[in-house]
């Protein structure tokens, strides 16, 4: 994703689920788990509620939440703005979480959520708006020259059968698991003999190249290959030190990649 | 997110499905309470359609089952995800609640 995504929405319960969506996709995007992705998702539905209940409809207000998503080093962090009166939860009292049911107390639970589900949380009133940080870490959010969005892995059959798959950019912790995705469809879909093109592939990392060695067991297994073709310098490089070329076929120029598989 | 209500013998059947988040739970709420009113306190709620809870949807919860309980019935949960699980537990009512891997044994442990 953008390093930074920011979404506006008029502070009314029917918009919540937008704000969720827009948070979970922004989580997602940034390469968070699915678990930390749906606890993002709950918080920022916990505090926009807050904001619409107690901050705007109990004073008779309406107004707008601002939610911010960022891709900081290892850290993806939600800043919630909102206009409605100085509210500071972290003078909310702590829910009984050990009391009978018939002595729960409605209400308290969604900021006790919020500091559960999140790895920091910090509020301030800052330039006379209600400001919420929250953050949670990864140590795959915020790599310094962010990854291609672009899924789109274009793929194609040559005259003998061989598929042909052409990655481009980064291959590393932020786009590897749409790589394996797309590399597992291949092999799903019966092609067990493929030729990666990797004229435009600019790097490539550990979890690349693991991807990589992955679908070669997969398709050693249905009886195929993988070969390489076109590396440029650089990426010949990573395979070199890691010891990767002797365990895949690298070849110049797709066609003679795809020979290499034949004789296979 | 979607209701749909069933009188058994002994038991009302209430099944939820998709989001029960603070725009829904008051759907849910008046639900329960029609029911409540209209005498029926040994409730089931079949959570297996549940995508996703917040703490909305569980105050409606156990404030339905505060009142069924005082009156001698009781709420009792069918088949949560993991995820709505996780919320329960969060909040600390996991053990507060009689809850069971499917309708069938919710339905017929009362």
């Amino acid at each position: 994703m953008p390093q930074e995504r920011r979404f506006i929405m008029q502070g009314e319960l029917a918009h919540v689920p937008e704000a969720c969506h827009f948070v979970r996709e922004s989580a997602r995007m940034v390469g968070l788990s699915d678990k930390q992705a749906d606890d993002c998702e709950l918080a920022t539905e916990e505090w926009c509620t807050n904001i619409i209940e107690h901050g705007y409809h109990k004073h008779g207000l309406q107004g707008r939440i601002e939610i911010v998503c960022q891709a900081l080093p290892s850290v993806f962090r939600i800043t919630i703005y909102d206009d409605s009166p100085p509210f500071d939860p972290t003078t909310l009292p702590t829910p009984d979480r050990s009391a009978p049911l018939q002595d729960r107390q409605p209400g308290g639970l969604g900021w006790f959520f919020i500091q559960e589900l999140m790895d920091t949380v910090q509020y301030e009133y800052r330039n006379g708006r209600n400001t919420l940080i929250m953050t949670q870490h990864d140590p795959n959010v915020g790599d310094p020259a962010p990854a291609q969005p672009d899924s789109a892995f274009p793929a194609r059959t040559l005259a003998n059968g061989v598929r042909v798959i052409t990655p481009s950019g980064r291959i590393d912790s932020a786009t590897g698991r749409q790589f394996e995705a797309a590399l597992n469809a291949q092999l799903e879909a019966g092609f067990n003999r493929i030729v990666v093109e990797m004229q435009s592939v600019t790097y490539i990392s550990s979890t690349g190249l693991k991807v990589l060695l992955s679908a070669l067991r997969r398709a050693q297994a249905q009886g195929g290959g993988i070969a390489l073709a076109a590396l440029t310098r650089r990426v010949r490089e990573v395979f070199e030190l890691s010891g990767f070329d002797t365990i895949f076929t690298l070849a110049d120029a797709t066609d003679a990649a795809a020979r290499l598989l034949e004789r296979d | 997110m979607h209701i749909s209500v069933s009188e058994m013998r002994r038991v009302t059947l209430i099944e939820v499905s998709g989001r029960v988040d603070s725009l829904s739970a008051t759907k849910l709420g008046e639900t329960l309470n029609e029911q409540i009113e209209a005498g029926h306190i040994q409730l089931v709620i079949d959570l297996s359609n549940v995508e996703y809870i917040s703490s909305a949807g569980l105050r409606e919860i156990v404030s339905a089952a505060k009142k069924v309980r005082s009156s001698g019935g009781d709420l009792r949960i069918a088949s949560p995800s993991q995820r709505v699980r996780d919320v329960l537990q969060l909040a600390g009512l996991l053990e507060l609640f009689q809850i069971f891997p499917t309708q069938v044994e919710a339905v017929g442990s009362f």
